[in-house]
């Protein structure tokens, strides 16, 4: 696997916005547009595949056997964030340790909506569950997982926290609450709180909505 | 529903005030082009937040004009014009457009019903240059009110369904970075639904309208779970963002996302009596 960094031609503790700026320049030199050769539009590729690895942080120096399977560095970026990101889960980490061991635990219906699950067909995997009335720990966390695939954050939180108080030993459930919790360490939403800032909610920013209404149509910037 | 997407115009630099005017005012130019001197009545702040995002993401030559119009009549000023300027009135043109309909529906707001008769020429014209987009965003908005329908109280439905609409929007063109901006878009939508129906919650209740918060709205501590529920979404809305290689304007973009989103917020969560207007 080549080094992102050396391809972007940055050092390894560069800041987001050093990336960025880097891709960009470099962007420009080889875009089709500009350089419509052959070898700029590899380049292209490559330097697509590099930022794609650096800001889904998809590059482990340290690359191992289990590294290869989700880093295939395909030139798409497609954003759609799927719920095994994390190797270990879905793969029977846990108390049990292989991922057999459960199989002897699962109704039909969840058999079924995890093979859903594993293909990314989310939808189907949640029309699967709601056949079965036999709603366990299991399914709960099975819901979860295809509710966070579609995107539906707030009821994956809430059938990940009941899957874990079903059964509080099962470490696997109890990890899935805490990734998709609001309040997770190093989560999007810590991410976001340390650069949040409320705007002042005085007179001030009253005065604007109701001014703003007046000109510029319904929520218009004010004359000035 | 729209309006929440601003800026936080107090934090922002002089210089950063004038380039999201010129955004702003650009969209206003292309939506009269458009629409005729209608359109700045149906222009959004969040129709100039996404000709600003895809301006910064794909850096378009842009076409610095100066001119008046009726709401700035003594000075002229300037704003810019390119594609993604157009695409964005385009895209407001096809939302006021969609909710004209809405209203037309639900028998309510004259105003808005009006509207239809002149934006009806200017939809087609931007669903003939977006029809895949114009479909999409048709399909959400009927699965959002065949929910709101049944009285559907699932807050990720219902706002998964607006989510779709304003993904559809972000996501300008079939690239690389189709994904990342379609999920940033797409939580923007859904942190934009919950924050109009938080909004709403009691003056829908007064008239028997639909909310999915009409059951939830007394409870002690309504106000802090539906701030969790909008904590979750702007922060995977950012986060999306933040990994797209803006870096021209990103700061005004910033802005929005961490602070500006929360005027409307900030300001009724920080009043204790009193009647809240809006729209």
């Amino acid at each position: 696997m080549t080094d992102p960094y050396k391809v972007l031609g940055i050092s390894p503790g560069a800041s987001a916005d050093e990336v960025k700026k880097a891709y960009r320049a470099l962007a420009k030199k080889n875009h089709p547009d500009v350089n419509p050769s052959k070898e700029a539009e590899a380049r292209m590729k490559e330097i697509n595949e590099a930022y794609d690895m650096i800001v889904n942080n998809k590059y482990d120096p340290n690359a191992s056997a289990r590294q290869g399977a989700y880093s295939s560095g395909a030139g798409g970026n497609s954003g759609y964030r799927t719920t095994y990101a994390d190797p270990f889960q879905g793969f029977g980490f846990g108390p049990f340790g292989g991922f057999g061991a459960y199989q002897a635990y699962e109704s039909e219906a969840c058999s079924r909506a995890r093979e859903y699950i594993s293909r990314g067909q989310y939808r189907e995997a949640l029309d699967t569950l709601y056949t079965d009335q036999n709603r366990d720990a299991r399914w709960f966390y099975l819901a979860a997982q295809a509710n966070e695939g579609l995107g539906n954050r707030l009821n994956a939180l809430d059938y990940a926290k009941k899957a874990a108080a079903m059964e509080p030993n099962n470490l696997e459930y109890a990890m899935y609450v805490s990734r998709l919790d609001p309040q997770a360490a190093g989560g999007p939403s810590q991410n976001y709180r340390t650069r949040q800032f409320m705007p002042r909610n005085g007179l001030a920013g009253l005065a604007m909505c109701v001014l703003a209404n007046l000109f510029c149509g319904r929520f218009g910037l004010f004359c000035c | 529903m729209f309006g929440y997407v601003r800026p936080n115009d107090e934090a922002l630099t002089k210089a950063q005030r004038q380039r999201f005017r010129e955004v702003y005012c650009g969209v206003c130019h292309s939506l009269r082009d458009k629409v005729g001197s209608g359109g700045r009545l149906i222009l959004s702040f969040d129709a100039a937040f996404l000709a600003l995002t895809l301006c910064a993401l794909y850096e378009p030559e842009e076409d610095k004009k100066r001119g008046r119009c009726p709401s700035h009549p003594l000075k002229s000023h300037a704003y810019v014009s390119n594609g993604m300027i157009a695409y964005a009135a385009d895209v407001n043109v096809m939302l006021s457009y969609f909710s004209a309909l809405d209203a037309k529906q639900d028998g309510d707001s004259r105003v808005r019903q009006a509207a239809e008769g002149r934006l009806k020429q200017a939809f087609e014209a931007a669903c003939a240059r977006f029809p895949d987009k114009a479909e999409n965003i048709d399909c959400a908005l009927k699965d959002l009110y065949a929910l709101e329908k049944s009285g559907s109280d699932d807050v990720d439905a219902l706002s998964g369904c607006f989510g779709r609409v304003v993904g559809e929007c972000f996501a300008y063109s079939d690239d690389i970075w189709k994904g990342d901006l379609y999920q940033m878009g797409q939580d923007l939508g859904r942190f934009i639904y919950i924050m109009d129906a938080w909004d709403d919650v009691k003056k829908d209740s007064r008239r028997g309208r639909f909310n999915p918060f009409l059951k939830e709205k007394d409870a002690p501590d309504f106000d802090s779970r539906v701030k969790s529920m909008l904590d979750t979404y702007i922060a995977l809305s950012a986060e999306a963002f933040e990994k797209l290689p803006i870096v021209k304007d990103a700061d005004i973009i910033r802005n929005v996302l961490y602070s500006g989103v929360w005027t409307r917020y900030a300001i009724k969560a920080g009043k204790t009596d009193g009647e809240n207007t809006h729209d």
